[in-house]
């Protein structure tokens, strides 16, 4: 009470002061209160209620979700891939070896079968020329000696 | 100094719950915080922007209103925190080439409605005007919180302690500060 009684008791042209303060801080504002206006916003501000809107919001949930999910899909996918390209691969060369083992022993056989014919066909004599055959597997020795 | 219109209690019953409802109470009070935000801010754009935010913010939080205090105190209480924070963004925005649309205490001391009889009369209330607005420039941004809600908004000072969150005694400092500035604009002796 008694700050209320000393705040009365304040002198004539203060209270003046003040009760004309009053009145145009109200006639003011009730000029600006009807006047038109549109609301200022930072580019901060904007940015960030575009954000903060539902629509956003889910939108970046959605799009969260997605990556979230696919991107260790894709990169699993992709391992998956290159195993398997190398699986490929050493499937491959171990074919190759195989063939070329084959191709190795077959190619010895042939050989030996030909120095087989060969040797045949070089003891092999007709009956006609088998006195000359002789002949020439008796005095062979005696060349060899002389 | 009578009862003030503008601070008179609006007491929460059960009914006042709806959104309809909360339209009643932003259209009676709107242009209350409004005068309080433009007083405050002197920037008429800038307390438009913040009425909006108070009104949003108080109907984000309508259903947990207990009535406690009056709908004019908590919507106060809700108008002053946006105001602080629209200081504290000033000021880290100070770097910042802001558009600055705050009216000067030279013509906001223009808007003095023609009542008085005689243009000396008149000339001399808009001194008085510019020099309360120049000692209220000067004034930290409580005391010109208190100021405003004391003699511009007439509310009386327990209302003001409720609304700000302050105890009495603090806010009648704040407010004899205040008018001690006041006074020496004024050139009055006490």
């Amino acid at each position: 009470m008694k700050f209320d009684e000393r705040e009365q008791e304040m002198d004539l042209e203060l209270n003046v002061a003040l009760r004309n303060f009053r009145k145009c801080v109200h006639g003011w504002s009730e000029q600006e209160f009807s006047k038109a206006r549109t609301i200022r916003r930072s580019h901060w501000d904007a940015i960030f209620r575009t954000i903060a809107s539902p629509m956003m919001a889910w939108t970046m949930a959605c799009s969260l979700l997605v990556a979230s999910v696919g991107v260790p899909l894709t990169v699993h996918h992709q391992r998956q891939i290159a195993i398997d390209r190398q699986l490929a691969a050493e499937k491959q060369l171990r074919q190759e070896q195989a063939r070329a083992a084959v191709a190795a022993e077959s190619a010895m056989n042939d050989d030996e079968l030909l120095s087989h014919v060969d040797s045949d066909i070089a003891q092999a004599a007709p009956d006609a020329m088998q006195p000359l055959a002789i002949l020439m597997s008796d005095a062979a020795p005696a060349n060899t000696e002389q | 100094m009578g009862k003030p219109a503008v601070a008179a209690a609006f007491p929460r019953d059960a009914a006042m719950n709806s959104t309809a409802e909360f339209a009643e109470v932003a259209t009676r009070f709107r242009p209350q915080i409004f005068r309080f935000l433009l007083a405050s801010l002197r920037d008429p754009d800038a307390a438009e922007t913040l009425t909006q935010d108070c009104l949003l913010k108080a109907h984000r939080n309508w259903t947990s209103f207990r009535g406690e205090s009056s709908v004019m105190t908590w919507l106060l209480r809700i108008a002053i925190n946006l105001q602080k924070d629209h200081w504290r963004s000033r000021r880290l925005q100070f770097w910042k080439q802001t558009s600055n649309n705050s009216v000067d205490a030279e013509e906001a001391g223009s808007w003095l409605p023609s009542g008085e009889s005689s243009p000396e009369q008149q000339t001399v209330a808009k001194d008085q005007v510019r020099q309360v607005w120049k000692a209220v420039k000067g004034l930290s941004e409580r005391q010109r919180t208190v100021f405003m809600l004391r003699h511009v908004e007439e509310m009386e000072i327990h209302e003001i302690a409720t609304a700000i969150g302050l105890s009495e005694g603090t806010v009648k400092a704040h407010l004899s500060r205040a008018m001690v500035r006041v006074r020496a604009e004024l050139g009055g002796k006490r």
